[in-house]
């Protein structure tokens, strides 16, 4: 299997795993790994491109969660991430993590099916790791 | 010492681009790439940026409405020239179109220089361009808010020192591009050509401020490297001087191969010429290539060869093969039939220059237009020229065969007035005498040296070709009616 194709995996993994600080602060937790996820793609693909792809994320997962929402991807990433948001608390906390996690795992295989495994696993790496959080104001001219 | 504003220039290392450009991009200059649909704006964009991109010098890629930013990172991907390890760190990529959609270029202005202030880049790319003026209200004020909106966002990126690229879909860029136009320090221009199903892609520098830029259109094709540019120039020897220079007037002589040939050229063929060998078909053109080049090897020279008969002719010539095998002739082939002059010229001289090679042989000019994209073909003679120059300038000694229909009373050389181009002619050709069809040569032209006039009688054997040792008993062999010449008179 492609390297880049555990990689990702595993940054998802990871970013679950318990003691993880977004893992531990439970529904908001899952909601911050997707805002991060959002701002880092967002201005990249464009808030229509990100929804698009969460909603057929969502799509593919509710074979298996049929309690999570079903979206529409004409809403906005916020309102897409509130429903989301409500849903994950209206169900038991290993359950929702067992969903939240087959939907960023197959969110990111959608992205990488589009644009490579290897700037998808970098992409995650941007929204997830504590540098990204810090900005690059700094001029370096 | 002079204290005028001196310009940084940036190499593109797009190949072929800076040569256009006159040395590279101008530092801070405000640039418009322009062109149809498909005609390889973005890929030249990111060509432009993924070779100029450093941590230190970064780049910011604003998509607008045109193609999907997914698509656009999917589909730039597949070029080599794009490095995964630069995005993010040296180059960022920000979708517009949100903002656009208020149709407000205030509130597009300013998401710009708040994604510039925040990233710091040395290059702005607006891509498209042309998805950003058409959001501008009709009637004279939406024109006026457009014109405000250019001038500011040139002004603001010169200020903030990035060297800025908009790219745009249009037709005709110098009608369509204005307000654009005026402001742009640079244009350059893409576009498709399409003729009998052939299709040539061109670039031109319409406007390059500042800088000498080469005028005109030039071919360039877009292959998994990006796009390869070819300007319509000769190549450049550094040891070239303006001035007459020296003349050498006993130039070093070269064995053709063929020794009796090599006594009638007065010692062989002057290092540096080109010889075209014309003749009828099966008089033998190939062989003494085939020679030219097997000499070369003997005498330790590399050589590269350029086929435009047909594949089998070549595979079946096992003498080539070996040598090519050997690795002593580098063979230079196309499978296009839509080729270009400078593609083919740029094909040689790399060839000659990877393997230092010595000796060319062309085989043969005849069967070159078939190659050549339709709008080529009507000037072989400009394109023969292109060729022979450019072969000329590296030094090398060339063979070019042309094979032409015997027509008996009617000396002819080549088609089109190639003969003019070449520094030496040999002619072959055949003759009925006694109840045989004979096959003759003999030296027309050789510039600048003396040469035997004989017309001589020749044969293929197992060694090649072996030409007698004396001219033919008969005369008014080229008017069609020979005779056994009158020794009495």
């Amino acid at each position: 299997m492609d390297k880049n194709h555990d990689k990702r995996q595993q940054f998802i993994s990871n970013m679950l795993e318990p003691g993880n600080e977004c893992a531990a602060s439970g529904d908001n937790g899952h909601i911050q790994l997707w805002r991060r996820l959002a701002a880092r793609l967002s201005p990249l693909i464009g808030d229509t491109g990100l929804a698009a792809l969460h909603a057929r994320a969502m799509r593919l997962v509710q074979a298996d969660y049929p309690w999570l929402p079903a979206e529409q991807s004409m809403q906005s990433m916020d309102s897409l991430l509130d429903h989301l948001t409500n849903r994950l608390s209206s169900v038991d906390a290993v359950l929702a993590a067992e969903a939240n996690a087959a939907l960023l795992d197959t969110f990111s295989k959608l992205l990488s099916s589009l644009i490579g495994n290897a700037l998808t696993v970098r992409l995650l790496d941007s929204a997830w790791s504590e540098e990204s959080q810090q900005g690059n104001a700094k001029e370096q001219k | 010492m002079s204290d005028k504003v001196s310009l940084g220039i940036l190499k593109t290392s797009v190949p072929g681009l800076d040569i256009l450009l006159g040395g590279g991009l101008s530092e801070f200059s405000f640039n418009l790439i322009a062109g149809a649909p498909g005609s390889g704006k973005t890929t030249l964009a990111h060509q432009i940026m993924f070779s100029l991109a450093t941590p230190q010098r970064r780049a910011l890629f604003f998509t607008v409405l045109g193609e999907p930013p997914l698509k656009m990172l999917r589909y730039q991907q597949q070029y080599s020239f794009y490095e995964l390890d630069k995005v993010g760190s040296a180059i960022r990529y920000v979708n517009l179109g949100e903002d656009l959609r208020s149709g407000n270029f205030a509130g597009v202005l300013e998401r710009i220089m708040r994604e510039v202030e925040d990233f710091s880049p040395s290059m702005v790319f607006v891509d498209s361009f042309r998805s950003v003026v058409q959001t501008a209200k009709d009637g004279n004020e939406g024109i006026a808010d457009l014109q405000h909106f250019i001038q500011e966002l040139g002004t603001r990126m010169t200020s903030w020192e990035a060297t800025t690229f908009l790219i745009g879909e249009y037709m005709h860029a110098e009608a369509e591009a204005n307000p654009i136009m005026t402001v742009a320090d640079g244009l350059v221009y893409l576009s498709q050509h399409e003729e009998e199903n052939s299709v040539v892609r061109k670039i031109r520098v319409i406007k390059m401020r500042g800088q000498a830029h080469l005028a005109g259109s030039h071919v360039f094709r877009i292959t998994h490297d990006g796009l390869r540019i070819y300007p319509r120039v000769l190549p450049f020897i550094p040891e070239e001087t303006p001035d007459g220079g020296f003349v050498d007037r006993s130039p070093v002589r070269i064995s053709t191969g063929t020794p009796q040939l090599d006594e009638m050229l007065n010692g062989g063929l002057p290092r540096g010429h080109a010889m075209l060998v014309v003749g009828p078909s099966g008089a033998g053109k190939t062989i003494f290539g085939t020679n030219f080049l097997a000499e070369g090897v003997r005498q330790g020279e590399k050589s590269v060869a350029i086929f435009f008969e047909k594949t089998t002719s070549r595979l079946r010539n096992a003498k080539l093969s070996e040598m090519v095998n050997a690795g002593e002739v580098c063979i230079v082939e196309s499978r296009l039939l839509d080729l270009t002059v400078e593609e083919l010229v740029d094909d040689l001289i790399e060839a000659v220059r990877r393997t230092n090679a010595k000796r060319v042989l062309i085989d043969s000019l005849s069967e070159f237009g078939l190659y050549l994209a339709p709008e080529f073909r009507t000037d072989i003679r400009g394109a023969v020229f292109r060729v022979l120059a450019t072969l000329a300038k590296l030094g090398v000694s060339v063979v070019v065969t042309i094979g032409l229909e015997d027509r008996f009373t009617d000396l002819r050389f080549s088609q089109a007035d190639i003969s003019f181009l070449s520094d030496a002619i040999v002619a072959m050709r055949y003759v009925e005498t006694e109840g045989r069809l004979a096959r003759l040569i003999s030296v027309v032209k050789v510039r600048g040296s003396a040469h035997s006039t004989d017309l001589r009688e020749f044969v293929i054997t197992e060694r090649g070709i072996e030409i007698g040792e004396r001219p033919v008993e008969f005369e008014g062999l080229l008017s069609g009616h020979p005779s056994i010449r009158d020794r009495t008179r």
